[in-house]
C-alpha cells in the first residue's frame, strides 16, 4: 500500500473509527487500525466486537493495499501530532508502515491484515431512513433515563422500537422512563436494544444529513455516506413500557411553564437540594404559580415561586431534582407541559409542540417519598 | 376438476371450518364461565386481595415486586412495580 492524504482527513478517519478501537488486551488485533487503499480512497475500520466503524476519507492511492497499525490508540494520537498538510504512507516488511511529512519518517508497527475480523454482512428487513438532526435528538432525548447498573443489561440499553412509518426510541432505569418517538421513512417492524453507550458514540461520530439504519436480530447497522457503524443487540426481553403510562383519566393536575425559566429555579435548587437524591419540593398551587424549595443542613435553603399555569388539584411532591434538570435540558421546546396524577404517582414531563409536528417526547418521573 | 367441482369442495372446507368455529367457541365460552367462577369464589374467599396486599407490603419494605428485579433490595420507588401495584 502506498498513499498520499491530508494529516486532516488521516486524522479525521482514525478518530472516528477509533471509538471501537478495544481498551482491553483479549485479541492483540482488537487494538489496531485497518487501513485500506481502494480506488482513490482510503477505508479506515476497527472493532471491539460489540461495535465495529468503518469510515473512509479520499486519498491520492499510488499502490493499492492494506495494513493494520498495532496499536490504534497511539497511531491516532502520533497523528494529532504531526504536522498539517501531506503525509505519504507505504508499507513495508509486509505488515509494518512508513509514514512521511516535512522531512522526516515514522515508523510504525503492523499486525497481519488476515486476522482482522471483517464487518458483520449488512441485511436485515427492517430499514429505514431519518435526517441525522432527528436521530440525535432521539438518542439524546432518551439516553438520560438508561441505566448504567449492568446486572440488568437490557436497562443499560435503548430500546428501538420500530412499527413501519415510526421509529422510537425508549430508556429506562426503573425510576424513571424516557420515550421519544418521530416519523421516518422506512418499513419493517422489530424492536431492537442497543447499548447506550453505543448510541452515545455513534451520535457523536454522526455529521452528515441523513443516516440509513438496517437491523437484523443480532446487529443494527448504521449508514452514512462515509461511515458504517454496527452494534450488536443486547439480549433479552424489554419490559412492557406502555404498562407504566399512567392512564389519561388519571391525571389530577396539569401544570404548563416556560421551560428555561423552571429550568434555572431547578440548576439553584439542585445546588443545595440535601442528600444523594437532590431532593427538590414542589408544591402546585391551583392556577397560579409552583412553590420550590429545597435544603441542605450543612449550605442553606432556598425558596421560590415559579409562574405556572396550573389546573385542577393543588398538591406537593417533592423530585429528585437531578432528573428534573436531564429532562428540562433536553426538552427543546419555549414551554412544557407536566400532567400529574399524585403526589407518590408518575408524573408526566412533555414539550409544547406545534399540532403539524411529527415526533413525541415523554418524560416519566417519579416523586420520592420524604418522611 | 370443473368448476362446480371446486365450488363443491370449497363448500366443504367452508361446512368444516364452521364446524371447528363452533367447537372453538364452545370451548371457550366454557372456560370463561369457569374462569367467571373461580374470580367469583376467590375474591369470596379473599385469595385475591391477599396476594396484592402480599405484594404491596413486600414494595412498601423496600422490595421490588417488578418481574425485572423481582425480590432485591429498592432503594427508590420504581415505575414498574408501581404498575403492578396499580
Amino acid at each position: 500500500m502506498h498513499i498520499n492524504c491530508l494529516k486532516e482527513d488521516l486524522l479525521y478517519g482514525i478518530q472516528v473509527v477509533g471509538k471501537a478501537v478495544s481498551g482491553k488486551n483479549i485479541l492483540p488485533i482488537l487494538g489496531g487500525i485497518l487501513i485500506s487503499a481502494t480506488d482513490n480512497k482510503l477505508i479506515f475500520r476497527a472493532t471491539d466486537l460489540d461495535i465495529a466503524i468503518e469510515c473512509s476519507i479520499g486519498a491520492d492511492v499510488i499502490k493499492p493495499g492494506s495494513i493494520v497499525v498495532a496499536d490504534g490508540r497511539r497511531f491516532i494520537e502520533i497523528v494529532r501530532q504531526l504536522p498539517s498538510g501531506n503525509i505519504n504512507m507505504q508499507s513495508i516488511n509486509d505488515f509494518d508502515v512508513v509514514l512521511r511529512y516535512s522531512k522526516a519518517s515514522l515508523h510504525i508497527n503492523g499486525l497481519d491484515t488476515e486476522e482482522f475480523p471483517l464487518l458483520p454482512k449488512i441485511e436485515g428487513e427492517v430499514q429505514g431512513n431519518i435526517k441525522t438532526e432527528i436521530f440525535n435528538r432521539l438518542i439524546r432525548q432518551t439516553i438520560i433515563a438508561a441505566s448504567t447498573d449492568n446486572s440488568r443489561p437490557v436497562f443499560t440499553g435503548i430500546l428501538l422500537d420500530i412499527k413501519e412509518d415510526y421509529l422510537t426510541m425508549v430508556a429506562t432505569d426503573s425510576h424513571r422512563l424516557t420515550i421519544s418517538k418521530n416519523a421516518w421513512n422506512g418499513h419493517g417492524s422489530g424492536r431492537y436494544i442497543i447499548p447506550s453507550r453505543t448510541m452515545g458514540e455513534l451520535s457523536r461520530i454522526l455529521s452528515e444529513e441523513s443516516v440509513n439504519i438496517v437491523a437484523s436480530q443480532n446487529h443494527v447497522y448504521f449508514q452514512t455516506e462515509k461511515i458504517t457503524f454496527v452494534s450488536r443487540v443486547i439480549n433479552g426481553q424489554y419490559p412492557d413500557y406502555r404498562q407504566v403510562l399512567p392512564n389519561k383519566n388519571t391525571y389530577t393536575t396539569n401544570v404548563k411553564i416556560n421551560t428555561q425559566k423552571f429550568l434555572e429555579s431547578i440548576s439553584r435548587a439542585t445546588l443545595l437540594a440535601r442528600d444523594n437524591n437532590s431532593v427538590v419540593k414542589l408544591e402546585f398551587v391551583k392556577e397560579d404559580n409552583i412553590k420550590m424549595s429545597a435544603s441542605s443542613p450543612d449550605i442553606g435553603d432556598i425558596k421560590e415561586e415559579i409562574d405556572a399555569v396550573i389546573e385542577g388539584e393543588s398538591f406537593s411532591a417533592a423530585y429528585n431534582g437531578r432528573y428534573l434538570l436531564d429532562a428540562l435540558k433536553v426538552m427543546e421546546s419555549e414551554n412544557i407541559t407536566i400532567d400529574l396524577t399524585g403526589p407518590v404517582t408518575p408524573g408526566l414531563m412533555r414539550p409544547e409542540l406545534e399540532e403539524e409536528d411529527q415526533s413525541e417526547y415523554i418524560y416519566l418521573i417519579l416523586p420520592i417519598r420524604v418522611n | 376438476m370443473s368448476l362446480v367441482d371446486d365450488i363443491l369442495y370449497l363448500e366443504e372446507r367452508l361446512n368444516s371450518i364452521n364446524q371447528e368455529l363452533k367447537e372453538l367457541r364452545s370451548k371457550a365460552e366454557a372456560l370463561e364461565t369457569q374462569n367467571a367462577r373461580l374470580w367469583a369464589r376467590f375474591s369470596e374467599e379473599g385469595l385475591l386481595g391477599q396476594g396484592q396486599e402480599a405484594l404491596s407490603r413486600l414494595y412498601e419494605d423496600g422490595f421490588h415486586i417488578c418481574h425485572a428485579h423481582f425480590a432485591q433490595p429498592r432503594f427508590e420507588e420504581c415505575l414498574f412495580c408501581l404498575a403492578l401495584l396499580k
